[in-house]
């Protein structure tokens, strides 16, 4: 704890953001510093970036990542170059100690946008790793990349629960061959239910394993073979907190706050996540003695109904909006999708107070159709509503108290 | 022959078997980035001043396991893996008790 206010306190002394918030005293306790949400390092851009670190970011020296979205908000992550090696390495210890996955092994992924605009790819390869668009994803094309994949034999794969689903049902439709080369599968991103977990398991016969992770921090916790998702205490704290902004030290559920142990260019302390979980101490077969991290709210995510009968990841249509940041300096700040029947869509977008009265809505929805690849979803009703605020981390709670209810959904299907 | 020393270590004066030393250094050093210069590895952090990557890290800890014929703690290794000093604790210590 001592080594993490030392980390918090150098944080607060050097980055502009914690700076302004002049509340760094001497005696400070670790319950002490404020929380941060989303938001509010969102309006900061390089003002979240250490002193230290602003001449690697004008340089462009820093590794940029961005938050997938999933929460509706997009936010840029910097990350010194040494720093964001060993915030992935305790990682690929444990997939080497607990599934013999090594970072040689061939794995394939999928992805929802790599390079923004026209010159996006289906298909990338990056040294022994093939990544897969889904902006494109249709069931024959799905069974064009699984036929590609047989050919390729990879060691593991690293998929969305979302997409997991997906695959499971192309192989299925097209009765196609077992994939051999797979011994492991990592899921990620979304909650991993345990239906979608007996449909890979049954689809692909290897090892599974969750892993929850964000942009913001890399990996905050894994499982482990026994089922239990221990948090990564190299890369990250994490800290459960009650209503009130108390730290719940016994095992009742709360909002999750996430502090960086290895970022130090741009240090979150205690950040919102916008996650609801718990911590357990309880003792593990795996015999780690690292806390157990139950998250019960997440990035469930529905898959879009077409008229066609087929059912299509939503990534389709966030590499839409992704065109319209790209082509418009990151206007949209927020956005979520509204699928009202198979081809009605309201995309609901929060854009810049300022430039609200300049940007004609016709120009954002053609800039929208125009990032969909999907030839069907491309000839759906899209309108575009600008809303001036959305308020996704909101977390609910009942009248005694307890957490009902957590993080907004970026896609709803209402029927 | 196992040749024990003193040797200043963590801040304090502990013998320390030094074949372990000698064998750690060497697999810790063939792993490096070879445009390094290394001298001392004391303080070093395996990341920031030896270039080490995940593909490199993954070769040197099972060649630790293998060499000294030990399994590394996930806990301690997660905790501690990039830190030369804490690295050679632990390795110490797996090859006492084994």
């Amino acid at each position: 704890m001592e080594k993490l206010n030392t980390f918090a306190k150098k944080s607060y002394d050097t980055v502009p953001m914690y700076i302004r918030k002049r509340c760094v005293r001497d005696d400070m306790k670790w319950e002490d510093y404020p929380t941060i949400e989303k938001n509010e390092v969102i309006e900061q851009e390089a003002g979240a970036i250490a002193t230290y670190a602003i001449p690697l970011y004008y340089g462009n020296k820093l590794i940029r990542t961005r938050t997938s979205g999933s929460t509706g908000k997009y936010m840029e992550i910097y990350w010194k170059k040494s720093d964001y090696a060993k915030s992935m390495m305790p990682l690929w210890i444990l997939r080497k100690k607990y599934y013999d996955i090594n970072p040689e092994d061939k794995m394939c992924f999928f992805f929802t946008i790599m390079e923004i605009g026209n010159n996006d790819k289906d298909r990338i390869i990056q040294g022994n790793q093939i990544g897969y668009s889904k902006s494109n994803l249709s069931m024959e094309r799905l069974k064009t990349i699984y036929l590609e994949m047989l050919e390729y034999k990879p060691v593991w794969m690293l998929l969305q629960p979302s997409m997991a689903i997906l695959l499971c049902r192309c192989v299925k439709r097209y009765n196609l061959p077992k994939l051999d080369s797979i011994k492991y599968i990592e899921l990620t991103g979304e909650i991993l239910r345990d239906e979608v977990r007996k449909l890979i398991t049954e689809t692909f016969d290897c090892k599974i394993a969750n892993q929850y992770g964000a942009n913001e921090f890399n990996s905050i916790a894994y499982e482990c073979p026994y089922g239990n998702m221990h948090i990564m205490t190299s890369n990250v704290y994490v800290e459960v907190l009650d209503k009130a902004g108390n730290i719940i030290t016994d095992d009742r559920e709360g909002k999750l706050y996430i502090t960086t142990k290895t970022n130090t260019a741009m240090p979150l302390i205690r950040y919102g996540i916008g996650d609801i979980g718990k911590i357990e101490q309880c003792e593990c077969g795996c015999e780690s003695k690292r806390p157990i991290l139950r998250l019960t709210s997440g990035r469930t995510n529905d898959l879009i109904q077409t008229e066609s009968g087929e059912e299509k990841t939503v990534y389709t249509l966030i590499r839409a909006i992704d065109n319209i940041n790209y082509e418009m300096d990151g206007l949209i700040k927020q956005f979520q999708i509204e699928q009202n029947s198979y081809t009605d869509f309201i995309i609901k977008l929060v854009i810049d107070e300022d430039e609200q009265d300049y940007i004609p809505v016709e120009e954002l929805k053609k800039l929208f159709v125009n990032g969909i690849y999907d030839e069907e979803l491309k000839k759906c009703n899209y309108s575009i509503w600008i809303e001036d605020e959305m308020f996704p981390e909101e977390v609910m709670y009942d009248e005694n108290g307890n957490v009902a209810g957590g993080k907004f959904k970026y896609f709803k299907r209402m029927f | 022959m196992v040749i024990y020393n003193r040797v200043v270590f963590l801040g304090w004066m502990v013998e320390v078997d030094m074949n372990t030393k000698a064998i750690l250094d060497e697999l810790i050093k063939e792993f490096a980035d070879k445009n390094i210069d290394i001298q001392n590895l004391e303080g070093k952090n395996l990341v920031d001043d030896l270039g080490y990557d995940s593909l490199n890290l993954m070769q040197l800890i099972a060649e630790i396991e293998e060499k000294f014929d030990i399994s590394m703690d996930d806990d301690v290794l997660i905790d501690s893996f990039d830190n030369y000093n804490s690295l050679l604790e632990c390795v110490l210590k797996l090859t006492e008790t084994t």
